[in-house]
């Protein structure tokens, strides 16, 4: 199974909440962005990390403006969850942002990645920047699937309809993406990879 | 945690949790890969750009899904819409009003002597050709005031092209709906409802949606066409249009009162909210028929509010509410008074 991560902003806003952003209450839409704010956050620090750091905080106003104007159009009872078509939305600018931007150059990624706490051991602390480093080289394709399955956990199903992919291209995309972090990881820091 | 619905197809679902469970991840902290948390005043500055109107291109959300054909299709229904938006801009110099508005709160527009006020998540495009205001309005609800010598032209309901932003699952009926009027107050409703019908379509049986308004004629008169009818409406009206269909008027009776009733959390999912009196539980008149949409608020306007603070009208006749498909009450009042 899936290696334990850490997943914010996936409980369910309240349905009076909902309600009552979708009729456009003020305080039930900061309800809203900021029970959701630390998992957009998270996604698109790691779409664009090594590509486009300084847009994150921009990307983030826009999704949830986006998010809030659209909002009395979502349907609760839909095929989508809210938080699910809010990653959605995060997912596409990101995507929109990624096409127009080259990698960074490499000697000036690694900093850019990763997030230390006080509390964060050395090995913990480079397996974090070998992981953002791996992802890094992945294409694009490959690494808004492997992002939004390992530290989002969406289906299968659901990176496949937001993705407007079949199954079986996400299933594959996600084998391939696996492969290759786990091949960077060896190579940046074999005595962390079992 | 977001609900994790079983896979619909068991065949799909054993592979697919064989690849996490063969994953080559498996045993390596994915965790140990920290992030930012998101910065204090996210709300603060999201909120604030949301008390601004927005061209709509720029607020459009993104479909859940669409084929690549209708993506083809949607783009080509872009470029048409381009080539309009440049030819309303252009074919008349110096008469420029033309615009395209979502609203995220309450919205007052004034077209030349043409007033608008937008209920949060209406979404208007319009341009002025001549004396007429040609505009449709997509979405929500909005209150429309043409004064004499003006003429509104509106057109209700998604385009072909805005239909191909319905989410996957959803597949719409068209049909041309619309409203001609040189002289009058109105609040035009609209919205996508989904009905029971099931469509067939290559990979999987999807719920239809069609375009539904509905029109209160508060003063002066309009002609509302569906379905090919078009029909005069005059001052109490309230008429039902359902693309495809003729419209139904369901009332040329709305008392003359200054009441603004007010409806929140119905029920949802029920479909067309009614107002009406009932002097006799076996009878019940229906003065006002609304369109509830995912948590409304639903407002009914049962006349003209002549002064900022109106005063209430006589507590009689009684009004309650229901939803339809059910004649259960669930709010009551008298005329004038707030149901909450």
């Amino acid at each position: 199974m899936m290696a334990a991560v850490a997943v914010t902003g996936r409980e369910p806003l309240d349905e009076l909440t909902l309600r009552r952003a979708q009729r456009g209450d003020e305080r039930a839409w900061r309800a809203l962005v900021e029970r959701h704010q630390a998992a957009i956050s998270a996604l698109l620090w790691r779409l664009l990390v090594g590509r486009a750091r300084h847009r994150v905080e921009d990307l983030m106003q826009e999704t949830f403006v986006r998010v809030l104007r659209a909002l009395p159009t979502f349907d609760p009872k839909g095929p989508a969850s809210l938080s699910t078509w809010i990653l959605t939305i995060a997912t596409r600018l990101a995507l929109s942002e990624l096409r127009r931007r080259d990698p960074l150059p490499e000697s000036e990624a690694p900093e850019l990645a990763c997030h230390d706490t006080p509390a964060t051991t050395i090995d913990r602390r480079r397996l974090g920047e070998a992981l953002a480093r791996a992802v890094m080289q992945l294409p694009d394709g490959q690494r808004v699937v492997l992002v939004l399955r390992e530290y989002h956990e969406l289906e299968y199903s659901e990176i496949a309809e937001l993705l407007e992919l079949e199954l079986g291209t996400v299933r594959s995309r996600l084998a391939r993406a696996r492969e290759a972090v786990r091949a960077q990881l060896a190579a940046i820091a074999p005595e962390l990879v079992p | 945690m977001s609900h994790r619905a079983p896979s619909e197809d068991p065949s799909l679902e054993e592979p697919m949790l064989d690849d996490d469970a063969r994953s080559p991840l498996v045993g390596i902290d994915l965790s140990a890969w920290q992030v930012p948390p998101p910065p204090a005043e996210l709300a603060d500055a999201v909120l604030a750009r949301l008390r601004e109107p927005v061209p709509v291109a720029a607020a459009e959300a993104p479909p859940m899904a669409t084929s690549k054909r209708w993506r083809w299709l949607g783009l080509g229904a872009a470029a048409a819409g381009v080539a309009l938006a440049v030819w309303g801009y252009t074919a008349r110099p110096g008469d420029r009003a033309a615009g395209e508005l979502v609203t995220g709160a309450a919205q007052h527009l004034e077209l030349g002597a043409v007033r608008v006020d937008s209920d949060p998540g209406a979404e208007l495009r319009w341009r002025r050709a001549g004396q007429v205001w040609s505009a449709r309005q997509t979405r929500g609800a909005v209150t429309w005031s043409v004064p004499r010598g003006e003429t509104l032209q509106l057109e209700l309901g998604p385009t072909r092209g805005q239909e191909q932003g319905m989410t996957s699952g959803q597949r719409t009926t068209s049909g041309a709906m619309g409203l001609w009027t040189n002289d009058a107050r109105l609040r035009v409703e609209v919205s996508m409802n989904r009905t029971d019908a099931r469509v067939l379509t290559a990979s999987a049986a999807t719920s239809a949606a069609v375009a539904l308004a509905t029109v209160i004629l508060y003063q002066g008169h309009v002609k509302a066409t569906s379905g090919g009818v078009t029909v005069n409406l005059s001052a109490g009206d309230v008429a039902r249009l359902v693309a495809g269909q003729p419209p139904a008027v369901m009332s040329r009776s709305v008392p003359a009162t200054n009441a603004v009733v007010r409806i929140e959390d119905c029920d949802p999912g029920q479909g067309p909210l009614e107002l009406y009196r009932s002097p006799n539980p076996g009878q019940p008149e229906v003065v006002a028929v609304g369109v509830y949409q995912a948590g409304g608020p639903l407002r009914f306007e049962l006349g003209e509010e002549s002064e900022p603070n109106p005063p209430r009208a006589k507590p009689s006749p009684p009004i309650a509410a229901t939803c339809a498909g059910s004649r259960q009450t669930h709010h009551a009042a008298r005329a004038g008074a707030d149901l909450l």
